[in-house]
């Protein structure tokens, strides 16, 4: 095998970023306050990039800046602007659709790489060519596209390719849907998507009712099953889509991906079935490996229900006090005292926990922390660190 | 200002006189068009257009895989030895195609979602392309102001392409539905949001399922204001329109300026 392979992890914010660095992560993806689809993500500020690119870097961790709207006429001046503070902050490179950007970092001399975005829904050897010329090093490939199509690109050029792995999907191609424009006047082109796929709609036939809640929207992809073929077939970097995810969603992703890469170039891959249940543990959305396992059933694609919300993230250690075991947690569910939990890690096993104390944000002493987005303190029976994550046991 | 329309069926070679330009569709490599012409059709009916005194360009704006784009480059070759005019794309590797085939200049770059502002215009125009469209769903201010910068493509009446998958969501259901119908290259299923009135038009080929606007955009009345500015063609598509509205569209073409004008309200629904 060449070069190890890349994992490319979401970041909607600085500690998102931290998180995804410290669970494994090769390189994260990030947006400015402006230039990037997901405007609902929180953005960095240029402070906020700065910290964490130097985060990032002092890891062996690259980032990269999802500047990949259509910008208007209006944005000329402020486009140039912002590309050169990239330059200065030392991203590594900007992830972007509109021609006109990527010729303008390099008309400006901007040291970064070009990767063109999954939003230009490139499928075939030619169209990577024309960024080649316009000279991006990467391409974000279409997600519509057969492993052996992937093989296919490959084979045929010398720039590198980056996969979705895991995450949302558009049911449309990527930067060809304008529902959400036509809707709810919300541009999915500059950020503000409103996901009108997932809505009810009916359909009709010669006018006449046919099927009530006809669904447009697509289940979320999870490639667990086919990271090794990607790997064998030379893909460079395996990303996975979500900046608006939580912090649980961020860690057992990105974590158990890391584990699977890590195993698969050991030689240690055992049971699939371990990583698909941790990955599955972060989120309730229906999953396929959509276009990967090749063109097969449609219906496969289709996301039919909701599951219900999963209740196993308890919430991340924001502080550890040595000297009395605390440690303050931000409660997204309730926890009882002598409950046995378990904390998930970004550098050891996760271990058993059992809660001896309970303290609510009063410093009173309670039985059950059961007030969601509250700080409560919880005796610890060993160190744990900021970052670490307290969950429900998960079923086996 | 070169007024196009599409052509999808050989009955409209000799009714659609009055446009200067032919867009001849391609079943195959074209995307959310109802009808179509085959290949072989295309190529033996481009000197029948062409003694009409018609330009002729092909549609060939799907989205491509690297299979799709060896057949383009046979047939593309065919095409040229017919002197075809241009290619309407959306594709990238098409662009590259028509480079390596030394024939970018009669490429019209027709993405319908990305050519937001002049900016982007320029960018893909500089490349020594014929022309470039403007994004469909841009509000009419703003194709006036990139049509005041440079030259630009319009599209000028036609239901809108809104939504564009490679997956074939209406077969998809046929079990559900238990029917036995044909989902494929009909035109008779709509689709409602829920919580809203309007139905739009919801149609699946072997390349994808589509979804358009409940209603025509027509910018026919600001056709002098084109003209004044720098849209070079302006494009005419009748994909799911009703004949007898078409009818009318033509009949405003043919009147001289201020006699017939075509209400907004004249361009319904496809119900």
């Amino acid at each position: 095998m060449n070069k190890k392979i890349e994992l490319l992890a979401p970041a909607g914010d600085l500690e998102k970023l931290k998180i995804c660095v410290l669970y494994g992560a090769d390189a994260v993806y990030i947006g400015g306050k402006a230039f990037s689809l997901r405007s609902a993500s929180n953005n960095f500020t240029e402070e906020e990039m700065i910290e964490g690119v130097e985060f990032a870097h002092s890891r062996n961790c690259k980032v990269y800046i999802a500047c990949n709207v259509y910008p208007n006429d209006s944005d000329k001046e402020e486009i140039d602007k912002y590309l050169l503070s990239l330059d200065k902050i030392g991203v590594d490179a900007i992830i972007v659709s509109s021609l006109y950007i990527m010729q303008r970092a390099k008309e400006l001399g901007c040291k970064f790489e070009l990767h063109v975005s999954t939003q230009e829904s490139s499928s075939n050897n030619l169209s990577i060519d024309f960024f080649k010329d316009v000279g991006a090093t990467r391409v974000v490939l279409a997600r519509e596209l057969t492993i052996p199509q992937i093989e296919e690109v490959i084979k045929n050029t010398s720039m590198e390719i980056e996969v979705f792995i895991h995450g949302a999907m558009c049911c449309s191609y990527s930067g060809r849907c304008t529902l959400s424009n036509y809707f709810t006047d919300r541009d999915a082109n500059k950020g503000s998507c409103s996901h009108p796929c997932r809505w009810d709609y009916d359909i009709y036939y010669n006018n006449k009712v046919l099927k009530n809640k006809f669904l447009l929207g697509s289940k979320d992809l999870m490639s667990v099953k086919h990271i090794k073929s990607l790997i064998d077939i030379g893909v460079s970097s395996l990303k996975i889509e979500g900046r608006m995810k939580s912090v649980n969603y961020l860690a057992h992703v990105v974590k158990t991906y890391r584990k699977l890469i890590d195993d698969i170039y050991e030689g240690k891959i055992e049971d699939l079935n371990e990583y698909i249940k941790e990955v599955e543990e972060s989120g309730n959305r229906q999953t396929t490996d959509a276009w990967l396992k090749g063109y097969t059933d449609h219906l496969d694609l289709i996301y039919t229900f909701s599951n219900t919300p999963l209740q196993n993230y308890l919430g991340m250690i924001l502080e550890y006090d040595e000297g009395t075991s605390l440690a303050i947690v931000e409660m997204k569910n309730p926890i009882r005292i002598n409950e046995e939990i378990e904390l998930f890690s970004f550098d050891r096993p996760t271990q058993k926990v059992i809660i001896e104390k309970i303290y609510d944000p009063k410093d009173i002493e309670v039985e059950m922390a059961n007030n969601t987005f509250f700080k409560y303190k919880l005796k610890m029976p060993f160190k744990v660190k900021k970052y670490e994550i307290l969950r429900k046991p998960i079923n086996k | 200002m070169e007024k196009i329309v599409t052509i999808d069926s050989l009955s409209k070679i000799d009714s659609y006189t009055i446009f200067d330009s032919y867009l001849l569709v391609d079943k195959h490599f074209s995307s959310f068009h109802l009808k179509g012409l085959c290949s072989k059709t295309i190529i033996r009916y481009i000197n029948k257009i062409k003694s009409l005194n018609k330009k002729v360009y092909i549609l060939i704006d799907r989205i491509m895989f690297n299979d799709d784009l060896e057949e383009l480059k046979v047939y593309l070759y065919k095409l040229e030895e017919k002197e075809v005019d241009g290619y309407f794309f959306s594709d990238l590797g098409v662009l590259s195609l028509l480079k390596e085939m030394e024939i970018l200049d009669k490429g019209i770059y027709y993405s319908q979602t990305q050519i937001v502002s002049s900016l982007e215009l320029q960018s893909y125009f500089n490349l020594g392309l014929k022309c470039v469209f403007a994004s469909k769903d841009l509000p009419l201010e703003s194709i006036i102001n990139i049509s005041k910068e440079c030259k630009v493509g319009v599209d000028i009446f036609g239901y809108r392409n809104l939504f564009y998958s490679r997956r074939l969501l209406l077969s998809s259901y046929k079990d559900e539905f238990n029917l036995n119908g044909k989902f494929k290259d009909s035109g008779k299923y709509l689709i409602r949001e829920q919580k809203r009135e309007s139905k739009s038009i919801i149609f699946e080929n072997d390349y994808g399922t589509y979804v358009f606007t409940s209603y025509i955009d027509n910018h026919i009345n600001h056709l002098s204001k084109f003209d004044q500015n720098f849209v070079s063609m302006v494009l005419f598509d009748d994909n799911f329109v009703k004949e007898e509205l078409f009818e009318k569209v033509i009949k405003y073409i043919s009147s001289p300026k201020g006699l017939y004008l075509l209400s907004e309200s004249e361009a319904d629904t496809y119900e």
